[in-house]
């Protein structure tokens, strides 16, 4: 893959003048505190704890998770350091697969992308097996229903595909608002457990890094970066902030430590109320219902039931969050034409992006159908499963973006020039070893991490589907260049790929998307 | 209408390649905004800049704008435009002027309309924010999209800036509603793609840049 042909990066716009253009363009330009609601909704903090946290409790029967959340922010925060150092220096910022295609090439590139569309898909997929039990449990308790989860999870489907097709992106005030509304019960609950501690003393034992010794220490890492998915999304609003300089660094960092106080402190909160050899047998017996009975016993029922409907509201966010995630993919692929250009078609009226926002639909409806006839375990094996493949997914995807992000610098040296050598190198290297090295222990662990006997076939079938993908990913590419070099110039552009490079010197050509003949007219 | 116009101003009018932008953008007769908000003013913007690329007092490559001619256009909301670009000098780059201009672009070209007696501006009763341009001549408001159509389907020649319209539409995602019928097939689809293909390169550009733009609305969520 030779280097001369890769999209020219583009130039930092933070040099600009400020003029009455600048200014006026600044005006409708997003702040810190915009971004971090946006990228923190995603994150939702109750589906995490309450539903993922609780069922890793049981499943792996590992009790080290709050530590685990530590670590990882660790990582992250050094993933981070070059991750959004180099996100002002290309277009299209908010997926992995530019980082990859920049870094290491269009082929490496394209397999990303089809990997990132995996991992978003499980992860978006598994919520609804988590929403049909948590909401089964809820109107059973609250109301007498007595229907099944598939029908609960069809019904959030349902809601999902409008919201996704009418661009509802329930941005903005309503999720602010419950985002807050979340924050403030996990905190009470984690206030209720630390007040009332088995045994009457507070034990730190799960916040000790002893338990990183413990066997099992792969399954918890992956966890815990399922749990800070999202926190890459901020990337994406690069070229819209009032300061990409800053906002993005900030907002990122913002989310990163907010979700590592917040995850860390409510899993140590949960065992501390329990006692910690009590923890995994409490979550097996009451499941995502453990964070709830646990409050329900010092702080009242009410607040207890105000926490199982914020915990559904929750699911929901993180549901249209992931599937937008994914409509977005999809959609800057079809821009692109590495998918079908009809993907980057939008509806007219709503500007959503319809056809990939179906297409995603379609995804979810078939699983939650094949599920549901099948009568496989929607908790344990859609949304834990399905959550944990993800979230191995998007370790992947973060592995291959750190290697891709030093390279990029060792490939552009000027590009290193206004930064330190600590953003464009010492960081990117470390975050690539220590996600390696985090990505090995996954592997082996990864029966472990799904609850299955060390001798199933599903811990090496599962990765293997992203190694399947990746594959895949890299042949198109290949042919592509021989066969469309001019799609294969465009890759990782976005919706760049309309004029054909960021900033470079080749004319430009309008994409065939705008006349694609799937859109010939009734 | 028009004639009232003329008369008051003098000046007979002349469509615009943002007026026709506007028609189309804005369901020809219905008045109805075809598209959100954002993606309207991008296109509109990029009405603008193509009347000042046609008029030959701007040039586009590379995504840079270059002032060709600081004559002043014969027409007041292009002489206006062009003094904004030429009071920005440090201001190059086409995606700025795009996303810049798109903000009051809507009332400007509406202003435009209006002044030659072509649209009405009404302001909701309830929401001051909502304001609908009601058509006012509807042949006028028809003609744009009128034209594509039976040039494309009928494969009759477009004008440089018909062809810039066409691929305007098409880049802001208006296709659709300009081919809207069985009429309308994949070779009219064809045609288009082949007018817009053989734009001079500023005006190929310019639509290139808007698709770019009304592109990066979605993967932003700012549309």
């Amino acid at each position: 893959m030779s280097q001369q042909h890769l999209p020219q990066p583009r130039t930092d716009r933070a040099t600009a003048q400020p003029s009455r253009v600048a200014r006026s363009l600044a005006r409708g330009r997003l702040g810190a505190p915009a971004v971090l609601f946006f990228v923190m909704s995603a994150a939702a903090p109750l589906t995490v704890i309450a539903g993922a946290v609780t069922t890793a409790y049981a499943v792996t029967g590992v009790t080290g998770i709050p530590v685990a959340f530590v670590v990882v922010a660790a990582v992250l925060a050094v993933f981070c350091v070059g991750y959004v150092s180099m996100a002002r220096r290309i277009s299209n910022a908010g997926a992995f697969y530019t980082y990859v295609t920049h870094g290491l090439g269009r082929p490496a590139g394209v397999a990303t992308a089809l990997v990132a569309v995996l991992a978003y898909n499980a992860l978006q997929i598994a919520l609804y097996g988590g929403l049909g039990v948590a909401a089964a449990g809820f109107f059973q308790a609250e109301a007498g229903w007595d229907a099944a989860w598939w029908a609960y999870a069809l019904g959030a489907w349902t809601l999902v595909t409008v919201l996704g097709l009418l661009r509802v992106d329930l941005n903005g005030r309503v999720l602010a608002v419950l985002l807050v509304a979340e924050i403030v019960v996990l905190l009470a609950f984690d206030v209720a457990d630390l007040t009332h501690p088995a045994g009457g003393t507070i034990s730190l034992n799960t916040l000790s890094p002893g338990n990183l010794a413990a066997p099992g220490l792969g399954a918890l890492l992956v966890l815990a970066i399922t749990g800070f998915v999202g926190f890459e999304n901020a990337a994406v609003f690069s070229e819209e902030t009032k300061d990409p300089r800053r906002t993005v660094p900030i907002a990122t960092y913002l989310a990163v430590a907010l979700i590592t106080i917040l995850y860390a402190g409510s899993a140590w909160a949960m065992s501390v109320a329990t006692g910690p050899e009590h923890i995994v047998d409490r979550s097996r017996a009451e499941g995502t219902e453990t964070i709830f009975t646990l409050a329900a016993g010092h702080i009242g029922t009410s607040m207890a039931t105000a926490g199982r409907l914020l915990f559904l509201t929750s699911l929901l966010a993180a549901l249209l969050s992931f599937h937008n995630t994914v409509a977005r993919y999809l959609f800057a692929l079809g821009r692109e034409h590495v998918l079908p250009p009809v993907l980057g078609r939008t509806s007219r009226r709503t500007a959503a992006p319809a056809a990939a926002s179906t297409v995603q639909s379609g995804l979810a409806l078939t699983v939650i159908l094949l599920y549901a006839t099948q009568g496989w375990d929607p908790l344990v094996r859609l949304f834990f499963w399905g959550g944990m493949w993800g979230g191995f997914g998007v370790l992947l995807l973060l592995t291959t973006t750190s290697v891709a992000v030093a390279a990029f610098f060792v490939r552009n040296p000027d590009q290193r020039r206004s930064d330190s050598a600590w953003q464009t190198a010492v960081a990117p290297v470390l975050a690539a070893a220590a996600l390696i090295t985090v990505l090995v222990l996954a592997l082996r662990n990864f029966a472990t991490l799904l609850g299955v006997s060390p001798s199933s076939a599903l811990r090496w079938q599962l990765p293997a589907l992203y190694a399947v993908a990746a594959a895949i990913g890299t042949a198109w590419a290949i042919l592509l260049r021989d066969r469309h070099p001019g799609i294969y110039q465009a890759i990782g552009l976005g919706a760049n790929a309309a004029t054909g490079r960021a900033t470079s010197t080749t004319p430009p050509h309008p994409t065939d998307a705008m006349f694609d003949p799937a859109e010939e007219p009734r | 209408m028009a004639g009232r116009a003329q008369m008051l101003t003098g000046r007979q009018y002349i469509p615009q390649l943002a007026d026709d932008m506007f028609w189309i953008t804005h369901g020809d007769m219905s008045g109805q905004p075809q598209l959100r908000p954002r993606a309207i003013g991008l296109g509109l913007a990029a009405g603008l800049l193509g009347e000042l690329i046609l008029t030959r007092h701007l040039d586009l490559t590379e995504g840079v704008v270059v002032v060709l001619s600081e004559s002043s256009p014969a027409d007041v909301l292009a002489h206006l435009t062009l003094d904004q670009i030429l009071a920005e000098r440090d201001v190059r780059d086409v995606r700025s002027w795009l996303t810049f201009l798109a903000q009051e672009a809507e009332e400007a070209v509406g202003q435009r309309l209006q002044r030659a007696g072509l649209v009405e501006r009404q302001v909701s009763r309830w929401r001051r924010s909502a304001v609908r341009w009601h058509p006012l001549d509807g042949i006028a408001a028809a003609r744009p999209s009128h034209r594509l159509y039976v040039a494309l389907t009928r494969n009759e020649y477009l004008s440089p800036s018909d062809a810039t319209l066409a691929g305007l539409v098409a880049a802001v995602g208006l296709t659709r509603t300009v081919l809207f019928d069985a009429g309308s097939n994949a070779a009219s689809l064809h045609r288009l793609k082949a007018w817009v293909a053989s734009l001079p390169l500023p005006l190929h550009e310019l639509v290139a840049q808007t698709e770019a733009a009304v592109g990066d609305l979605v993967l932003t969520h700012r549309a």
